[in-house]
Parts: structure tokens; C-alpha cells; sequence
């Protein structure tokens, strides 16, 4: 009852007419960096930190909310249409919404995978409002051993779920962590691998290290690869995107199953968006009377997926909000929107801040009505977009990415450090290794190291601290468990490929 | 050398590089309840070092031919590569001396040339909105503090 108190005090927020216009500001940017191949939401919205500094911070922060979610609608437009998913989390819609497109029923894809995303966020809100404040109170009586074995299952998890070798994502996590060392020692204020330079001091930052592993990695990317990557634009008519009786009867079930399975697992440490749509669509396949389907345009295939991947976003913000402990690149990023407006989340956020909070969760709400609205109807729209001609739509994100970094400070050596790891991002896609790892372990790094120096002092400097508290030793215990596990499949899967 | 490899061997220089400067720091004893500013790099340094060796081992143990011809495949652009990224440092260099708008122009000038080849006409035209447009809406809208260098005293 509580809550939903709140909740109306929140859409009061949400519904000021200044906040509605920065979140349809968000949405509208959001599906355009959905659309767009050349750049996905963790960079867009690390481009965008540096210019929402004189926002008013609840505006500035329903806003990158914003554009998470009008992401996860865009990529599926591109997905359908041309076969080249938008962003990571709409890659498995391109399995069914391509081939639904090309039996001429491109817009059931769109309007399922629409109202699917819809549900899908309205369930992951729900279970926001519940959990979020279930968690942050249950929260308030961890200490600092449980938020450290918390943060290492993060990690663990990061590295067992990995697409990829889980070796190689390993190596990421552990460079990642020992980046964020650079810099002051809070504890002692000795300095750690400064190497004498001055912008080092303050350690590695966050935005550019993000802005170059994930923007100029990909824009080189496809400077490299050339005018290629567009497939054939389906130039068919797109009608009929409400969905008939059979497609809800179809897709109805698909939808409930992938919104909880997203959610929940959006609620677990180190799942990105990306994970739950692969499981939803295995999970689909495995159910459905007609598996030889899919493959050629199961509505199931895009309904699943596509509810799984929002309800999957609305989990993630659980931890972040409840504990302050960001799980996925994506949440990091609002995490250091809120530090920069002075704001650390953790479990008394929701209360000190319920403005914020609850104005957050009621905009998501609207959000989410502004882009059923507004997805739909402006189809075309988004795809004339898509024929931004190529060469043009890379250099002018190359020019963001570096306006993004330099005016963070305003200075060079930002613009430096997003080149550094810009030449970082590209040497590993050269050598199949994923940035997201490693953006994980720069950014848990730090709290790690606090929360183990902490508990080391609670402890008097016995180790055993972590194994007599039993939520901290059976967390590390399943963080020991699936590092074993994913190093076993890493081993054994290159194995039986090199046999192949 | 495979990718692999090359990437274990890196691996693992920069472990034993981490390990040594942070057995350097003070790294007290974990038991006695002093954690150095060592200690937590050694770890991570312990880590990475496990995992390259272990890739390090698996590419000595797997020896396929398939990764080197895609390789020489992905040599191919390799021009396309170095030469954006040796312009993007000299831009670094300019930037704040020639401002926002010259810079960009240039390197926009640069890249499209390079990319696609497009006639000098439509390539100057399209650099100079670019720069301009870019900085209108992200130094005038957005108040970024962009730098005008030698444009100082007219946008000002």
C-alpha cells in the first residue's frame, strides 16, 4: 500500500510537464540509438553524461533512463527490417522478425514485439516497485562481507555468462579491476601505478574508458569493415501491425514467460539484457507444438525475446537502486549520472531520495506509453533513418565520442584516454574479447576493495569473516562454483573445437 | 603467433609486471589485518596471470590452421585503421589550438577523403555543416565548453 502511495506521489513527478519532455526526449533518442548500428546505449548514454550537468537531476536522470528503454524498442525495428540488430539485446529478434518480414508480415513483427515489450516493461516495473524496497531494507543489515561476496558473484557471473571464451573474460575482469587501482589508494593515500603522470592521480575515469572501449570500437569497426554491414532494406508496404486474435493467442504466453524470466533474471548479479532474449527464445522453441517453425517466422520467437529484454532492464535496476552495486555496463552508467549529481545509491537511496526514485519508476511507466504511441505510428520514419548514408552517420558519432570525453573536464587528456582505450576496444575485437568485462571490473574495482579492506577490519584481519556469515560464504561459494564451471566449459568447449 | 597466443604472452608480461611493482607497495599480511595498498593489485595481478596462462596453454594445446587465413582477411582494411586513428591523435594535438569547428573540419575533410572518395565540393560542404551544425548544437544548445581556438574572437 506503501508503495503505491508513492507511486502516485511519483507519477506527479514523472508527470510535470518538464520531465514528460526530457522523457520523450530520452525515448525519442533512445530509438534512434536503437536504430542506428553504429552505437549502442552504453555509449550513447556515456556521450551524453558530460552535456546533462545543468539538468535539474531527476530530469537528467529520467532521461538516460529513457534511452535505455527507447533502445531496447529500436533495435527491434532494425532487427525486422534489415536484419541487423540495432543493439546486442535485439539480435535474437532478428532469427524470427526477419524471415516474418519477408512472409510479408513485417508489421505483426513490429506490433508483437511492441506490445510485448510493453508487458514485458509493465511486469519488470511491478516487480520493481515490490522488490526494490524489499531489497533495499533487507539490505540495510548486510555488511560489508556480503556486499563483497556480492560484487565477486557480480563479476563471476560476468565471467560464466560471457558470450565467448570465459578464459579471455577472465583476463578482461581482472585488468578491469586492476584499472581501477590506479591512482590514489583511499586507504593509505599512497599512490598506485601513476607512473609519475599528473591526470592519472585521480585514476582511471569511468566515461572516456567507456566512450572508447564501446563508441570508437565500434565506429573503427565499421570504418574497417566498410559500407557491408546494411542488408537489404525490405522496401514492402509494413501494415497490419495490430496483431491478430491468433498472433495474441500465439505470442500471449510467450509474453508472460519471457517478462518473468527477464525480470528475474534481470534482478541477478552481471545479466545483461542480451542473455534472458537467447533464453526466452530457447525456452519458446523448446515449448512450441510447431518447432520446425522456427527459423521461418515464429511469432513466438519475436514475442518472447522481446518482452524479456525490457522486463530485463526494469531487474537490473533492483540492485542498482536497492543495494547501490551496478550489475551491467548499461546500469553503471546511470550510476555515474547520479555521482555526478552528487547522489550515491545504496539501500537508504529510495527513502532519502523518493523524488527521484519513484519519479524514475513513473517515468519509465510514461515512457513506455509515449513509445507504444509514438513507436508505432513513426515506422517510416525510423526508417528512413537507417538510410543515413553511412560514412556520415559513423564520423559525426566519432565526433560525439570525442566531444562526450573532452567536455566531461574539458580537457585533452580525456579525449586521450577515450583514444587509449578506443586502440584498447579495437585490439581486443581483433582478438575476440569483450569490453563489457572489463567496464564491469573498472567500475566494481574500487567498491570491492573497500568492502573487503572493511571487512578485514571488522574481522581483525581474520579471513574466516567470509566463511562464518552464511549469506557471505554461500554467495562466494556459487562464485567458486561457476568460476569452476566456466573455466571447465572454456577449456573443454575450445577443446571440441579444434578437434572439429 | 595465433591470436590467442599473442594475447596470453601479453597476459602475462603485464601480470608479473603488476605482481613485482606490487609486491613493491607495501603489502602487509592479510592475517594481521593490514591490507598494504599492495595487496589488492597483487591479487588481481594473481588473477589475470592465472587466466593468461591458462589461455596461453589452451593455444599451445589447440593448434588449427582456420585462424590464421582469416587473419590475412582481416588485413585486408588494416589501412583503414591506422590512418583514422593517426588522424584522431593529430586532431587531439590541434584541438584546443585551432578550436572545435577548424579541427573538426579538418578531420572530417580527412576522413572523407580517405573512406569515399567523394568530389572536393560536396566533401568541404559537407564538413563545414558538420562542424558548424555540431557545434551549434552542442556548444550553444547544450553549453558544452567546446574550445573556439583561433575563431575566438568571432564566436564569442
Amino acid at each position: 500500500m506503501e508503495a503505491l502511495h508513492h507511486l502516485v506521489s511519483g507519477f506527479s513527478v514523472a508527470l510535470q510537464p518538464m520531465h514528460l519532455f526530457y522523457c520523450f526526449i530520452g525515448v525519442l533518442g533512445g530509438t534512434l540509438v536503437g536504430v542506428l548500428p553504429a552505437i549502442g546505449p552504453v555509449a550513447a548514454i556515456a556521450i551524453l553524461l558530460p552535456t546533462v550537468y545543468y539538468l535539474e537531476p531527476t530530469s537528467a536522470i529520467i532521461m538516460l533512463a529513457g534511452i535505455q528503454n527507447g533502445c531496447m524498442y529500436g533495435g527491434t525495428i532494425t532487427s525486422v527490417l534489415v536484419n541487423v540488430p540495432g543493439e546486442a539485446a535485439s539480435v535474437v529478434t532478428c532469427l524470427e522478425g526477419y524471415p516474418m518480414a519477408l512472409n510479408g508480415r513485417a508489421g505483426a513483427a513490429l506490433g508483437i514485439a511492441a506490445f510485448g515489450s510493453f508487458i514485458g516493461a509493465n511486469i519488470g516495473m511491478l516487480g520493481l516497485v515490490f522488490f526494490a524496497q524489499v531489497v533495499s531494507r533487507l539490505a540495510l543489515h548486510l555488511g560489508p562481507p556480503e556486499y563483497f561476496a556480492l560484487m565477486v558473484l557480480s563479476l563471476t557471473t560476468v565471467v560464466y555468462v560471457v558470450k565467448g571464451s570465459s578464459i579471455k573474460a577472465g583476463m578482461m575482469v581482472s585488468l578491469g579491476v586492476l584499472l581501477s587501482c590506479v591512482g590514489v589508494d583511499v586507504q593509505t593515500s599512497q599512490l598506485r601505478f601513476t607512473f609519475n603522470l599528473m591526470s592519472l592521480y585521480d585514476g582511471i575515469p569511468l566515461v572516456p574508458a567507456v566512450i572508447g572501449l564501446f563508441g570508437i570500437k565500434e565506429v573503427f569497426g565499421n570504418f574497417e569493415k566498410g559500407d557491408t554491414s546494411r542488408g537489404e532494406l525490405l522496401t514492402t508496404k509494413i501494415q497490419g501491425i495490430f496483431p491478430t486474435w491468433q498472433d495474441w493467442k500465439d505470442s500471449l504466453m510467450p509474453i508472460f514467460r519471457g517478462s518473468f524470466l527477464g525480470f528475474f533474471m534481470g534482478v541477478l548479479p552481471g545479466i545483461s539484457p542480451t542473455i534472458p532474449t537467447f533464453v526466452s527464445y530457447g525456452i519458446e522453441k523448446r515449448l512450441s507444438k510447431h518447432p520446425e517453425k522456427f527459423g521461418k517466422g515464429a511469432i513466438e520467437g519475436v514475442a518472447g525475446p522481446e518482452s524479456a529484454n525490457n522486463a530485463t532492464v526494469c531487474g537490473g535496476y533492483i540492485s542498482l537502486f536497492g543495494l547501490g552495486i551496478p550489475t551491467t555496463a548499461l546500469t553503471s552508467m546511470l550510476l555515474a549520472a547520479l555521482i555526478i549529481f552528487g547522489m550515491s545509491p545504496g539501500p537508504q537511496f529510495i527513502e532519502k531520495s523518493p523524488d527521484l526514485f519513484w519519479g524514475l519508476i513513473a517515468s519509465l511507466y510514461v515512457g513506455n506509453v509515449l513509445l507504444l504511441m509514438l513507436n508505432l505510428p513513426f515506422i517510416p520514419l525510423w526508417v528512413k533513418v537507417l538510410r543515413t548514408p553511412f560514412y556520415l552517420l559513423n564520423i559525426l558519432i566519432l565526433i560525439f565520442c570525442v566531444i562526450g570525453a573532452y567536455c566531461m573536464n574539458g580537457a585533452v587528456e580525456d579525449m586521450y584516454m577515450v583514444f587509449i582505450f578506443g586502440l584498447v576496444g579495437i585490439v581486443a575485437k581483433k582478438l575476440d574479447f569483450e569490453p563489457a568485462p572489463l567496464v564491469m571490473g573498472l567500475i566494481l574495482g574500487p567498491m570491492i576493495e573497500r568492502s573487503l579492506t572493511q571487512s578485514l577490519i571488522l574481522s581483525d584481519g581474520s579471513v574466516a569473516i567470509f566463511m562464518t556469515r552464511p549469506i557471505t560464504a554461500v554467495l562466494l561459494v556459487i562464485a567458486v562454483i561457476l568460476l569452476i564451471f566456466s573455466m571447465i566449459n572454456s577449456v573443454r568447449g575450445k577443446v571440441t573445437r579444434s578437434e572439429a | 603467433m595465433s591470436g590467442d597466443r599473442l594475447s596470453g604472452s601479453l597476459g602475462l608480461l603485464v601480470a608479473i609486471a603488476v605482481i613485482i611493482y606490487s609486491l613493491k607497495l607495501r603489502v602487509g599480511v592479510i592475517g594481521a589485518g593490514q591490507l598494504g595498498p599492495g595487496t589488492f593489485p597483487l591479487i588481481c595481478g594473481v588473477c589475470l596471470g592465472f587466466c593468461s596462462a591458462m589461455l596461453l596453454a589452451q593455444s599451445f594445446r589447440s593448434t588449427s590452421g582456420g585462424k590464421a587465413v582469416e587473419d590475412q582477411e582481416k588485413k585486408g582494411n588494416f589501412r583503414l585503421l591506422v590512418y583514422p586513428f593517426g588522424a584522431l591523435i593529430i586532431y587531439g594535438l590541434i584541438f584546443e589550438w585551432l578550436g572545435f569547428i577548424l579541427s573538426t573540419f579538418l578531420l572530417v575533410i580527412f576522413l572523407f577523403r580517405l573512406l569515399e572518395s567523394k568530389k572536393w565540393g560536396e566533401v568541404l560542404f559537407t564538413a563545414g555543416a558538420i562542424s558548424v551544425a555540431v557545434y551549434v548544437v552542442f556548444g550553444v544548445l547544450l553549453k558544452s565548453s567546446l574550445p573556439n581556438g583561433l575563431l575566438d574572437a568571432f564566436l564569442r
